[in-house]
């Protein structure tokens, strides 16, 4: 996918997005990363046809993303929102279906092929047992991967997720990653998700984005991009970037520049 | 059986009743057996009576009933609000000024009432919207505004109606609801307009279920939310109007019901549309075979009994919804 010179507005006056340029390689994880407000989710949403761009535009397969047909569009590009609804008495089972919406037809669609892809979101997501349970009786970690089997289930070659790991303690968040990134390595998926946490970042990217105040200010890979330097300009944070034996590259923060100077 | 195979049947069984019942209750009394072989024969005198009288306002107030809950609970899919409803929001009563303005002017074109009618819903509809809209829906500002523009549409009737009340009886008729002297023309406008509208709400059940969640995750699911959305609220409307245009203003229909039907049968629109129009159909029904017969020979309008029953009701649906978030 490429995005070129996209300039996004919600109010028409402030640009969220100020002519972002960049692509998103097929078969990878790419991460959209840097501070609050500096348009990555917007970004998202642009790119995945949530939000048409007031310039330039964002394009799959030689074609403007603003062009494709929703269901069109929705069988090669799948996404799990950050905050997500649904009626409380809706079962896993029920929502995961939801998934096969784009492939339905006046006529209903192929029935043995929805369950197939159903069964196998299920599977993925680790939910079979649940499958019948109503979803406010999951945790929350569970409930977000109802969320990422429903996006699975439609089968597509692409999958936004924006934020995935807010409101999951580590263990899930850990989890939620390692998936992620079985996803892309056994299913060939090409992933897009916006992070917070920069190590998660480096550790299950192959590309890491990092965006500020509407714009793309540095892309690539994760040791080109992440350097001590460039989170000062960045967040205004002060940090140590180390390699380890363990953890690889790694970024410890220290502090931020004080506000008063002495 | 599941709870929500047995809410089915007894619903039915419910409603058989109802309309087995409402035939035979009244000022003229017939036995079970008498009214079925008079109705099939047709030599009975006092079921000739009851086939004239009391058949049409029976199958009138059944739609009626039906087409408001069914048009609530579009509604509260289209505006993920569960206090829409056309009653509250204005639509009806801005269905039935324009068909109160129409009846005045052109009384012969009877059978385009229902048109009228849906003109002016679409109106009161297009107006809550726009006035409310701030960059999506917010709840509270959509029924407030919703309220005020029910207001608007009520005084305005109510005033014209004041003022024209000595000359035309159908304005009445248009305003406050009284089932009586349905004849079998208003049994045809309503049965073609009603039947069309309940089946589109049956085939966009699919898209009820998706704008209930949130718009980017339809959007992302292949749903055209806008034209859904404009599709949903307009069959809603159509429903609305309908209603209104041949059985009046009646309030809360499209609140209590769908709400009841919810925590029977749940949220799933492919069963609570149909289970709605049911317990719509059978609330009307029995509300107005009350009416004729409690106070009998004097009538209690179906919708007046509507709103002292509807009026606690809300009360209690606001000190729910404080404890709800959203709807997750």
């Amino acid at each position: 996918m490429e995005i070129h010179n996209v300039v996004f507005s919600y109010d028409k006056k402030t640009d969220q997005l100020k002519g972002v340029s960049g692509s998103v390689p097929k078969g990878k994880i790419t991460t959209i990363i840097g501070p609050n407000g500096c348009g990555k989710s917007t970004l998202l949403g642009v790119m995945s046809g949530n939000h048409l761009p007031g310039g330039g535009q964002a394009v799959l397969d030689g074609k403007a993303i603003h062009h494709y047909k929703p269901k069109e569009l929705a069988r090669k590009l799948a996404v799990v929102h950050q905050q997500n609804g649904a009626p409380s008495d809706m079962t896993v089972e029920r929502l995961v279906a939801y998934g096969r919406m784009p492939y339905r037809t006046m006529f209903g669609g192929d029935r043995e092929e929805d369950e197939r892809a159903v069964d196998w979101a299920l599977s993925c997501t680790n939910l079979e047992a649940k499958r019948k349970l109503p979803i406010d009786r999951l945790s929350g970690g569970e409930r977000q991967r109802v969320w990422v089997a429903m996006a699975l289930a439609q089968k597509t070659p692409i999958l936004f997720l924006d934020e995935p790991t807010t409101y999951l303690d580590i263990y899930y968040q850990l989890e939620m990653l390692e998936f992620i990134r079985e996803l892309n390595r056994k299913h060939g998926l090409t992933i897009v998700m916006v992070l917070h946490d920069i190590n998660q970042a480096i550790r299950y990217s192959d590309k890491i984005i990092v965006m500020k105040d509407g714009r793309i200010v540095a892309a690539g890979e994760p040791e080109d991009v992440i350097t001590e330097r460039a989170i000062r300009e960045i967040y205004g944070v002060e940090a140590i970037v180390r390699r380890e034996p363990e953890a690889g590259l790694h970024v410890i923060l220290t502090g931020i520049r004080p506000l008063v100077r002495p | 059986m599941t709870r929500k195979g047995w809410s089915f049947v007894v619903v039915i069984l419910l409603l058989l009743a109802a309309i087995v019942l409402s035939m035979a209750i009244g000022s003229i009394k017939v036995g079970f057996a008498e009214l079925i072989r008079g109705l099939l024969t047709g030599t009975n005198e006092k079921v000739e009576v009851i086939r004239d009288l009391r058949l049409p306002r029976l199958i009138v107030a059944l739609f009626v009933g039906a087409s408001l809950a069914v048009s609530g609970v579009l509604l509260q899919a289209v505006m993920r609000n569960p206090l829409a409803d056309a009653g509250v929001i204005g639509i009806s009563s801005g269905a039935g000024l324009i068909s109160l303005l129409f009846v005045t002017l052109f009384p012969t074109l009877f059978f385009w009432l229902p048109f009228f009618a849906f003109l002016g819903g679409v109106f009161a509809c297009f107006l809550v919207y726009s006035l409310s809209w701030k960059s999506g829906l917010s709840p509270l500002r959509l029924v407030l505004v919703g309220i005020a523009v029910n207001a608007t549409f009520t005084g305005l009737g109510q005033s014209f109606n004041y003022r024209g009340s000595y000359a035309v009886t159908s304005v009445n008729q248009a305003t406050t609801s009284i089932f009586t002297l349905k004849t079998w023309t208003d049994v045809q406008t309503m049965l073609i307009y009603g039947t069309a509208g309940l089946v589109l709400a049956m085939l966009l059940s699919s898209w009820c279920n998706l704008l209930a969640m949130q718009d980017k995750t339809a959007r992302n699911l292949g749903l055209h939310v806008h034209r859904a959305r404009l599709l949903v609220s307009a069959v809603a409307v159509l429903l609305a109007a309908v209603a209104t245009a041949i059985g009046g203003l009646i309030a809360f229909v499209g609140l209590l019901v769908p709400h009841i039907a919810r925590s029977l049968v749940g949220s799933d629109h492919r069963t609570l549309i149909p289970f709605s129009a049911l317990s719509g159909a059978l609330l009307i029904l029995t509300a107005d075979t009350l009416g004729r017969t409690v106070l009998a020979p004097t009538e209690i309008p179906a919708s007046i009994i509507m709103t002292v029953i509807g009026g606690p009701f809300l009360i209690f649906l606001l000190r729910r919804s404080a404890h709800m978030h959203g709807d997750s």
